[in-house]
């Protein structure tokens, strides 16, 4: 009986890992590697990182290999060894605030972007920073499609001209619509 | 004996009434049509008139929902019945009174990417009109329930499911471009459109049918957007023809003494060089200068900011960041 508990437990909580591991809302990408072209049909929601921006900083490079990897623990504690060696730099602000978007904690993340100050990060700033609070919102209160639909229009009339971001703000439109 | 006759005679009370059950569920739901404007912002001179006249929308008031194809079979140990419904999109399952959202939408498009202004004003001959008319607004999809029930006299088991189809929306409007009694464009706009349907595995009936509403609006929206961008598109040509007069920008008007234009090319990340006459001694902060990136492998304007003893800081934009690179004079082509 007793052995009979454990092997439940041990189902549900691979079944937990597989869910959380294969469905991911937020999916951080390089640049290079979004095809533009197929986002219009495309529901995933990325975070869309410049590939100088990767390749520049040791931190974000190695976090994003990890995400990729599918090693969220490994981050975290690659993050948490970072801060406490007194890593205070927008860099690993960053890669903080992709380890907690991974973990779900969006409330971490939401405190770890305010930290990110460095103006290479002004627009992922911005667009997370709606995120984090659709995420948030979502959750408690509920969420006021219109204030997020105006709040996102903002974003994309900042930067006219940078098609990308308009693409994957759409799909992120469709999860508001949705309230997923 | 009794027990599978009520049984059975509740599944066909059951099933007659999902149609009136469903349609008064989905009454009570509602969505925006709102969408997010995304049209590329247009820097053209915005000296005519354009007064909208819409007509009455022929949508339907309500929400309604009819019954397609059933099939029920209400034996002793088996008991199977499957109703698709057909469901048509009102007014009332969208937040927004339709004609005044698509009057504020072509109003809205008009300010980004029209060359023209709105006006509320009709009686100056100067002015055009732009008679729009909503010949058909007709957004359907499909909704289905199946419910299996088996009675095996020592136990039992049922299966009930619920599913909805990705909406269809059909949208057509005719257009009339006038400048006083003398007709300018006429065009009919017919925008057929297939929803996808965003759902999650696991939900509820509830939750699934928000998502249904949802869905019908969106294709409804998403419409309306196809069809008003492709409007304002041609009244601008209507207008102008292919060419519309453009207005002078300051591209950079940060900078006050704006100097010469210069051909820069990088030859490595932090070296680039000046391929023409002018030497970077000549050069000025504020100076607008074009640059060969070949990280992007395209030309980029940039600002010279700052003018050091061996190397020249210039200023560009890229993705929407500010970023700076470094060119070194001592690599400089003449």
């Amino acid at each position: 009986m007793h052995q009979m508990k454990i092997q439940i437990i041990l189902t549900i909580i691979v079944l937990g890992c597989f869910y959380s591991c294969t469905t991911p809302k937020y999916t951080v990408m390089k640049h290079s590697q979004i095809e533009i072209h197929d986002l219009d049909k495309s529901l995933v929601n990325y975070i869309p990182l410049e590939d100088g921006l990767v390749e520049k900083s040791a931190v974000l490079d190695s976090s994003y290999k990890l995400i990729h990897a599918n090693k969220f623990f490994t981050l975290e504690s690659y993050v948490n060894k970072l801060e406490k060696s007194g890593a205070k730099s927008s860099d690993f602000y960053f890669a903080k605030t992709l380890s907690a978007i991974t973990q779900l904690n969006y409330s971490l993340a939401q405190q770890s972007l305010a930290n990110v100050t460095n103006n290479d990060y002004k627009l992922l700033k911005s667009l997370l920073t709606i995120d984090l609070n659709y995420e948030i919102e979502r959750t408690g209160t509920g969420v006021n499609f219109k204030v997020y639909l105006q709040r996102y229009q903002n974003l994309i009339d900042t930067y006219p001209n940078n098609d990308l971001l308009k693409k994957i703000v759409a799909i992120r439109l469709r999860y508001l619509r949705y309230q997923y | 004996m009794r027990n599978i006759t009520i049984a059975i005679l509740t599944l066909i009370l059951v099933s007659c009434s999902e149609t009136k059950m469903l349609q008064s569920s989905l009454r009570k739901l509602n969505s925006s049509v709102e969408y997010l404007h995304d049209s590329p912002t247009t820097s053209c001179v915005r000296n005519k008139q354009v007064y909208i006249n819409i007509g009455n929308t022929p949508i339907d008031t309500v929400t309604t929902v009819s019954k397609q194809s059933g099939l029920l079979l209400p034996l002793i140990v088996f008991d199977y019945y499957n109703i698709e419904m057909k469901v048509n999109l009102g007014q009332s399952s969208i937040q927004e009174n339709y004609n005044n959202f698509f009057f504020n939408s072509i109003t809205e498009e008009s300010k980004r990417s029209g060359c023209f202004t709105v006006t509320d004003e009709k009686t100056n001959d100067s002015i055009y009109t732009l008679d729009l008319n909503i010949d058909t607004c007709n957004t359907i999809s499909h909704y289905r329930k199946s419910f299996v029930f088996m009675y095996l006299f020592f136990a039992y088991s049922y299966s009930y499911s619920e599913s909805g189809s990705p909406a269809e929306t059909n949208l057509q409007v005719s257009a009339k471009l006038r400048k006083g009694d003398s007709l300018i464009y006429e065009k009919k706009y017919c925008i057929k459109r297939t929803q996808p349907f965003v759902t999650q595995p696991g939900i509820n009936s509830d939750k699934l049918r928000i998502d249904f509403t949802t869905n019908m609006v969106e294709g409804l929206s998403l419409s309306t957007k196809n069809c008003i961008e492709q409007i304002v598109d041609d009244v601008n040509t209507s207008l102008y023809g292919s060419a519309a007069p453009v207005m002078q920008i300051d591209e950079t008007p940060k900078i006050e003494n704006q100097g010469q234009e210069v051909i820069i090319t990088t030859i490595e990340k932090k070296t680039p060089a000046i391929n023409n006459e002018i030497t970077t001694d000549q050069l000025k902060v504020g100076d607008n200068v074009m640059f060969y990136n070949f990280g992007t492998n395209t030309y980029q304007k940039g600002v010279v900011k700052e003018i050091k003893a061996e190397t020249l800081i210039i200023e560009y934009e890229s993705f929407g960041k500010v970023k700076t690179t470094e060119a070194n004079k001592s690599d400089i082509k003449r």
